[in-house]
């Protein structure tokens, strides 16, 4: 098991298959001929994705049109390649790095296991941290207000904390709302902006305080609620987990491989030109 | 976000429910019982015969205002308290055009990108979001799905056709030869002259690998909450010469139900170009696996007359019938009214009164410049006509063809949602930012063309849903509880009944009174009672990041007693304290615009506003739709970032400010 995961030997073992498979196909491939034979197996095929299409069977007239379509394919791409179009160096090179790219994709493309993505969420734990949620009310004077300047702020806040004053009585409507429960932080950044998210942030929990700022104006603020930011378990986030686990295993799988295969060559780069140089820099500079 | 108190009233939907249909209340039975939001039919004569604009649960004991509720108002609510952010329309390197013009950013980038992580763009940018959206349809065009992935492969049958190699070296060679190849490729599409060879069809293994990889994505990426990932797809019909019908198809369900089908694509026999045959491929499939599928149509700016037609069907020659009236309006509940290629409320021709009409328009020709525009061909070609149309066919044909919603999206062609103007990405990725994207011709075609800086920065889709998941926001596009931006988050609420007050804007919820006593937008009213006209409550709060509001208008359009299309937009509600001239025109609210520097000031408008509004002019006889345009102040266009980021000079006449926009989905008044 150890040893197939092994991300070379997998690559040789599927890039062995896949190859040997390319190179059968080329060589029945090569003489064209100039017979094309739409064989039961390639008419149920087409029909078959017709159904799809449309969720029925082609009738009769549709399936003749499909099979015409498919000759026509046939026709054109032999001719082409009669005609030597796919010869070409650089095709070739593409073609070929594309294939290659193709296969290390699929190496890295193995599940995790469970003791690897406990290991990765470990030394990853912000990627998966939980943010910090509130809940909270809110009571807001808009900016330019000037009807309650920052005295009379501390005052209300005095009064609310006392009792003195209803939190509904003050204060001035707001489309977002009161009252909150149970929000994430970013979304107290996405409603309010960045600012107030991070005063609230500050703020201790029960009792009137404030005043905090947003996008909006001013607003006294009472945390009712607050979990704090956490690194759950791997069980919690086991889907981002294996999510982000492929995506960077693969990035780094890739990498790694073509840092093998390069090994195995020796590079010599030839010095460029002066000129060459000036006018690559100028290339890269626009 | 207030979720707890959702989950416990969801808990206690009771099997019988009751919602607002605009002038009363009555018993309706849930269609589906199991559901966690359980769905209702709306009960207006119009919605009645469909069974998709459900406006979720509500429990008349604590909505009704002769009951109010405890300290916390959301105890006990579970109507949309919040809007979802997101794009219904974005490429990828698997879409031909995309991939001809360099985007070599794949689904999963797409998907990474929209959710706020930083990335590389195909141009070799390092790019990120101001703040991650909530949802992303990737929708590559099926027609050649996947041929850009294919042909970079160097596979046989791509590169055995002659032009397909041409294309390809001139792909390699990139910079403006890759451009030129892509010019050609959409015009031979447009054209119906594709080479065969090159159409990577259904029935290729090419394109089964390319919608199972898309579907894959969508699956890996889509969490439930938390971010939501449609499987969708384009169905890119282009009438020769090139008169766009573009589709966008969204699913509702997930990979187990699209697996069972392909998309729809143009080229016969398995396609087609004209939309009848595609609502037929969407019956089909909803009928095969029981499950959900719209339309969003885009783009008619760029149809030359035929995305909305007044009286002929321009694709079967018939003349526009009951059944293509029921068909469109079934498939098709929305409109994406702004994008990159232009803005399609309203036209200056159609609407000359509107000082604000005439908004980043596209309006040269048809979508290949192939064919220059006639001011004939714009009144089927915006959405405000549109909507007027459809009342006179609804009068004609019993049923509105033309009953949309509006949202936004992009339709970038970078797997990168970035139409923000100080972040914006460009149509391409041959126009993602450098110093002479201004300048550079877009496009060209005989003596018509469109130059760089036409691009918009636009647009997103602001959802009312009760959750992010793809249910709860499939329904609410559904209903058209949705609205378009420009590119800012702006919450925009507007609601209709029969008895709105100014109380009602006074209060700290509007929508609490919004969803108690009227409809939301998207909704119906009708049934007029003796004496009232309908009133409107409608709110907008300004994006976090973005410029103040200016106003808030309400455009009404109706068909008045002889039967012609009538429209007149109000002036509801405003900052500043300025006041209308003796003319009736409210004065501008001025600008804090510095060119020099691309940045403005928030001391002028407003950062909310909310109004009662009754209509003035009201006929019960008549037939009416209503919508909302809430504009924000001046703030610099994107061409204004790149003049100062790149130190370049915008030639004379480029615009470098504009005022942008939310519109909402309407709501249509039909007498009984």
């Amino acid at each position: 098991m150890k040893l197939l995961r092994e991300p070379l030997l997998h690559f040789l073992i599927i890039g062995a298959v896949l190859f040997g498979v390319y190179q059968f196909v080329d060589a029945g491939d090569a003489p064209p001929s100039d017979e094309i034979v739409v064989s039961a197996g390639q008419i149920g095929s087409i029909a078959a994705i017709f159904s799809q299409t449309w969720q029925r069977p082609p009738t009769a007239k549709e399936l003749d049109a499909l099979v015409d379509e498919h000759i026509r394919d046939e026709v054109l791409y032999r001719q082409g390649v009669a005609m030597g179009l796919d010869k070409d160096d650089t095709v070739i090179r593409r073609r070929i790095r594309q294939k290659m790219e193709f296969v290390a994709d699929m190496t890295a493309d193995v599940e995790p296991t469970d003791a690897e993505l406990k290991a990765f969420v470990a030394e990853h734990p912000e990627w998966f941290r939980s943010e910090a949620r509130f809940s909270f009310e809110q009571i807001y004077f808009p900016t330019g207000g000037s009807d309650r300047p920052t005295e009379s702020l501390s005052r209300l806040l005095h009064d609310l904390n006392t009792g003195a004053v209803d939190a509904s009585s003050v204060g001035n409507p707001l489309m977002v709302g009161t009252d909150f429960r149970d929000v994430s932080r970013s979304e107290v950044a996405k409603t309010f902006g960045e600012d107030f998210a991070l005063g609230i942030d500050k703020l201790a929990l029960d009792g009137w305080s404030g005043p905090v700022t947003s996008a909006y104006g001013t607003h006294l603020v009472r945390v009712t609620g607050r979990v704090d930011a956490r690194e759950p378990p791997v069980e919690e986030v086991r889907e981002a987990a294996r999510r982000e686990w492929l995506h960077t295993r693969k990035g780094v799988a890739n990498e790694a491989l073509y840092q093998r295969l390069r090994s195995l060559y020796v590079v010599k780069v030839e010095a460029i030109l002066a000129g060459g140089v000036e006018e690559r820099r100028a290339e890269v500079a626009q | 976000m207030h979720i707890t108190q959702r989950e416990e009233s969801m808990r206690r939907a009771p099997d019988q429910s009751t919602v607002a249909n605009g002038h009363g209340w009555q018993r309706v039975r849930p269609l589906r019982g199991t559901l966690a939001i359980t769905c209702l039919l709306l009960a207006s004569p119009a919605a009645a015969q469909s069974t998709i604009t459900d406006i979720g649960t509500m429990d008349p004991a604590t909505v009704l205002p002769s009951k109010p509720p405890g300290y916390s108002p959301y105890a006990g609510r579970n109507f949309p308290s919040r809007v979802f952010w997101g794009d219904t329309h974005l490429h990828t390197s698997a879409s031909m055009d995309a991939g001809a013009f360099g985007n070599r950013l794949g689904f999963e980038e797409a998907y990474r990108f929209a959710r706020g992580e930083e990335l590389t763009a195909s141009g070799g940018q390092r790019v990120k979001l101001s703040r991650p959206l909530d949802f992303l349809a990737i929708t590559d065009h099926s027609d050649n799905m996947g041929f850009f992935p294919a042909l970079f492969a160097g596979k046989p049958e791509m590169l055995a056709d002659p032009t397909g190699r041409r294309w390809y070296d001139l792909v390699q060679k990139g910079g403006e030869d890759g451009v030129k190849a892509a010019l050609e490729i959409i015009d031979n599409f447009s054209r119906g002259t594709f080479p065969p060879a090159l159409q990577f069809l259904p029935g290729s293994d090419g394109y089964r690998s390319t919608w199972d990889q898309m579907i894959a994505a969508a699956e890996k990426y889509n969490e439930p909450g938390h971010f939501t990932a449609f499987i969708g797809y384009e169905w890119t019909s282009q009438v020769p010469p090139g008169n766009n019908l573009h589709r966008v198809v969204i699913y509702r369900d997930g990979a187990e139900q699209a697996k069972q089908t392909l998309p729809f694509t143009t080229y016969p026999p398995a396609g087609s170009t004209t939309p009848e045959d595609l609502w037929k491929h969407l019956a089909a499939y909803e009928g095969k696996t029981g499950e959900r599928v719209l339309a969003i149509s885009h783009n008619g700016n760029l149809s030359n007359g035929w995305m909305f037609p007044t009286e002929t069907n321009p694709a079967t020659g018939q003349p526009l019938s009951k059944e293509y009236a029921e068909t469109r309006t079934r498939w098709e509940p929305l409109y994406e009214v702004t994008q990159v290629k232009g803005d399609g409320e309203a036209h200056p021709y159609l609407s000359p009164t509107d000082e604000f009409a005439g908004y980043e328009l596209w309006d040269k020709g048809n979508l290949n410049l192939s064919e220059a525009k006639k001011p004939e061909m714009l009144q089927s070609e915006y959405a405000r006509t549109a909507l007027q149309t459809g009342l006179q066919l609804e009068a004609k044909l019993g049923v509105n063809p033309y009953k949309f919603g509006m949202i936004g999206s992009t339709d970038s062609h970078t797997s990168l949602t970035a139409v923000e103007e100080e972040n914006f990405f460009g149509k391409h990725s041959g126009a993602e930012p450098s110093p002479h994207r201004a300048t550079h011709e877009f496009m060209r075609n005989g003596d018509l063309f469109l130059m760089g800086w036409q691009q918009v920065a636009s647009g997103y889709a602001g959802v009312w849903a009760t959750d992010n998941t793809r249910e709860a926001l499939w329904d609410a596009l559904r209903r058209k509880e949705v609205y378009g931006t420009t590119g800012p988050r702006m919450l925009v609420r507007f609601f209709g009944g029969w008895d709105f007050t100014d109380a009602d804007a006074q209060s700290r919820s509007p929508a609490f009174a919004g969803y108690g006593k009227g409809v939301p937008m998207g909704g119906d009213l009708s049934a007029a009672p003796a004496g009232k006209s309908p009133t409107f409550l409608v709110a907008a709060l300004k994006d976090p990041l973005g410029g103040n509001l200016d106003r808030i208008q309400i455009v009404k359009g109706w068909v008045d007693a002889a039967g012609a299309r009538q429209e007149k937009v109000y002036d509801v509600v405003w900052s500043d304290k300025r006041v209308p001239g003796t003319d009736g025109k409210l004065p501008a609210v001025g600008n804090t615009v510095d060119v020099a520097t691309a940045t403005w000031t928030n001391t002028i408008g407003a950062s909310e506003l909310i109004k009662t509004w009754t209509d003035p002019d009201f006929d019960p006889a008549l037939r009416a739709v209503y919508y909302a345009r809430v504009l924000e102040i001046p703030t610099p266009r994107w061409t204004a970032y790149d003049a100062v980021r790149f130190g370049v000079k915008m030639p004379d006449g480029v615009p470098m400010f504009g005022q942008e926009r939310a519109y909402t989905s309407p709501i249509w008044y039909t007498p009984s």
